[in-house]
């Protein structure tokens, strides 16, 4: 699954990666369109669900990012992470200061919060009717997750099965050890399962 | 763990929650690009990415050796070390904890860790006795321990010690560095963000092995903030120019995204320590288990037997259903000692023993011992348990002999306490642990 992500990355990814941040460093303009085309929308499901299917910040999240991405793609240093991990700790910093924020004025975790009739003003333009109701099915059903689920274990969960990141990568992407969030995704798993055995019966 | 159908669905879930972007962020999203221009960090990542660049170049460095300072780093840590109480809080940034400290010159010392608000972790050493409270967010479950701790004295006596805790707070810069390297990057005198004029030194701290700035672990849930070796760490601090005492301190490390802030914390100096602080009460509900053993052990003395070295002390003989005996015994240098420094450890003490009836026993290899480093080092408490080869035979009494210190210079100074009587046995396995009180609160 995710966990061989880092292998199955091809190595005409790694190229056009280098390609993209060579691109970016040089000012070309056309690099940006590639930079949204490659994070604008996995980015903005990233932020979305982080902050509770809430897609005013999550449009505003992504492109904070990509802006800052465009900025500071001096100081990107692949020996240390792939330009994927990089985006995604920026977006991510940008992330927390939201919730940071937010949590301020509320208690209980904002993924959890959400209440539905909002998600289904959500839906996207060009979004068919089945298209939202599955969108809202899943919605509903990960809402329930986050519920058992610490922020922290929801992210990681997230960060690895709808994002395909590596553990290495996660852990560049949240600033935890390899160890401490291979740690979080066993817990994030195992409460995952428990819920999921609970909704079968 | 979860099955591959479970997996399987749990990643198409995951993936069909992921909102799309709406049509009009491309519009937005490509409009910010535009505006942003490469390689311009923001003000203060500008400064710390200087000063970074400062220090690999080595121009106007000054070098400074393992373990030391100078100038207004030297002074302030000096300056520190006579504090009588100090005050800090800490956070470190993104890893969304915060930490809490007090620590004044009577040995009384408070740290607290909170989440969210909520209290995950605190050592309290307040007198006689330390408590521990721990707290794990993920399954709500609860451990508390308050134990005796029978070394008042020591840290009463000890001044290195004492120093060493005034400054440990501003670790790295304070206390021994043992561990990579520090170079002065700069000395100035600036504003700070409220309008105080300090004097803000930069150093860069480069960790020699993989550093654990702060570590949380209770079964899986985990807190850290981990600095990795050889990645350098830049330390701002800020030092009120008329006591020379740090305010704040800042940690950055260099990431993806720049100079990213690590770590804050502010200091309060010789404040009064609020008496409500010297004790804590545990949530409603929470057991917490009472150690006490030594609390009615210290004055109490059975024997006592000096070397040229060593005075040690027998304060309490008890013995299990089994037979087997429970020694509580003390050990402090004589006046005499020739130990000096170059035994500072604290290795477990030595016993045999021997039966009124010729009974033999061994010593178990645990034991517990509250020893205190530095100066007090030479003071120690042991408990340790002889195991009976025969449970069946009852000797009156026994013949201890014990050895202070199992090496070097004193391996031959025994001191032997003849025929001490062996009280009724206990009718529990262990004694020290039968001891043990759980309160509710």
């Amino acid at each position: 699954m995710a966990a061989e992500a880092d292998q199955a990355r091809s190595l005409s990814d790694v190229d056009s990666e280098m390609d993209l941040v060579q691109a970016l460093r040089q000012g070309d303009g056309r690099s940006h369109a590639q930079l949204w085309h490659r994070f604008g929308a996995p980015l903005h499901g990233f932020a979305s669900s982080r902050l509770g299917g809430d897609r005013g910040l999550a449009d505003d999240i992504v492109v904070q990012t990509l802006a800052a991405a465009v900025q500071g793609i001096g100081r990107f240093n692949s020996r240390k992470s792939t330009l994927s991990a990089w985006v995604y700790g920026i977006a991510r910093r940008h992330i927390q200061g939201e919730l940071r924020r937010q949590r301020r004025r509320k208690s209980v975790p904002p993924s959890a919060q959400v209440p539905l009739e909002e998600v289904s003003e959500a839906a996207s333009e060009g979004d068919t009717a089945t298209d939202v109701a599955a969108r809202l099915d899943a919605q509903r059903e990960v809402a329930g997750l986050a519920r058992v689920l610490t922020d922290v274990e929801m992210e990681v969960l997230n960060l690895h099965y709808a994002h395909e990141f590596s553990e290495k990568e996660i852990a560049q992407i949240v600033g935890r050890s390899a160890r401490a969030v291979h740690s979080i995704l066993h817990r994030a798993k195992q409460k995952a399962r428990e819920r999921l055995v609970r909704d079968a019966d | 763990m979860l099955t591959e159908e479970q997996e399987r669905h749990l990643q198409r879930t995951l993936k069909a929650a992921q909102s799309a972007p709406g049509p009009g962020l491309e519009a937005r999203a490509m409009a910010a690009m535009g505006q942003a221009k490469p390689g311009r960090p923001s003000r203060r990542l500008l400064v710390a990415s200087a000063v970074g660049v400062l220090a690999l170049l080595g121009f106007g460095v000054a070098r400074l050796p393992m373990g030391t300072a100078s100038g207004i780093i030297d002074e302030m840590l000096a300056t520190a070390a006579e504090t009588s109480a100090v005050h800090m809080t800490g956070c470190g940034v993104g890893a969304e904890v915060v930490v809490e400290e007090w620590i004044s010159e009577d040995g009384f010392s408070r740290e607290e860790w909170r989440e969210d608000d909520q209290l995950l972790w605190l050592d309290l050493r307040s007198g006689d006795f330390t408590v521990h409270y721990r707290l794990n967010p993920d399954n709500g479950e609860v451990t508390a321990r308050e134990n005796f701790i029978p070394l008042r004295e020591v840290s009463v006596l000890d001044e290195s010690y004492r120093q060493r805790r005034m400054t440990s707070s501003l670790w790295p810069l304070g206390g021994p560095l043992d561990n990579g390297r520090l170079d002065l990057v700069s000395e100035s005198s600036e504003m700070n963000e409220r309008g105080e004029v300090v004097d803000l030194v930069e150093v860069e701290w480069t960790p020699g092995g993989r550093t654990m700035m702060y570590t949380y672990q209770d079964g899986d849930y985990i807190r850290e903030l981990v600095y990795e070796e050889g990645e350098p760490v830049l330390i701002r601090v800020e030092v009120d120019p008329s006591s020379g005492l740090p305010l704040r301190l800042e940690h950055y490390t260099e990431t993806e995204a720049g100079w990213q802030n690590t770590y804050a914390a502010c200091y309060e100096w010789n404040m009064e320590i609020p008496e409500e602080l010297r004790t804590f009460t545990p949530p409603r509900g929470t057991v917490v288990e009472c150690h006490h053993w030594w609390e009615s052990r210290i004055d109490q003395v059975i024997a006592e037997a000096a070397t040229t070295d060593w005075l040690v002390t027998l304060h309490s003989v008890e013995v299990n259903r089994h037979g087997d005996i429970w020694l509580s015994l003390s050990r402090a240098e004589t006046a005499d000692s020739r130990m000096g420094d170059a035994y500072n450890s604290a290795p477990p003490i030595r016993v045999e023993a021997v039966g009124s009836g010729g009974e033999s026993y061994s010593q178990l290899g645990r034991y517990s011992c509250y020893n205190m480093g530095g100066e007090g080092w030479g003071v120690g408490y042991w408990t340790t348990t002889l195991e009976a080869a025969d449970p069946d035979r009852r000797p009156r009494s026994v013949t201890l002999t014990v050895v202070p210190y199992p090496e070097g210079v004193s391996k031959a100074d025994s001191v032997t306490f003849r025929n001490v009587r062996l009280p009724a046995r206990q009718d529990v396995d262990d004694p020290i642990a039968a001891e043990v009180e759980l309160i509710e609160y």
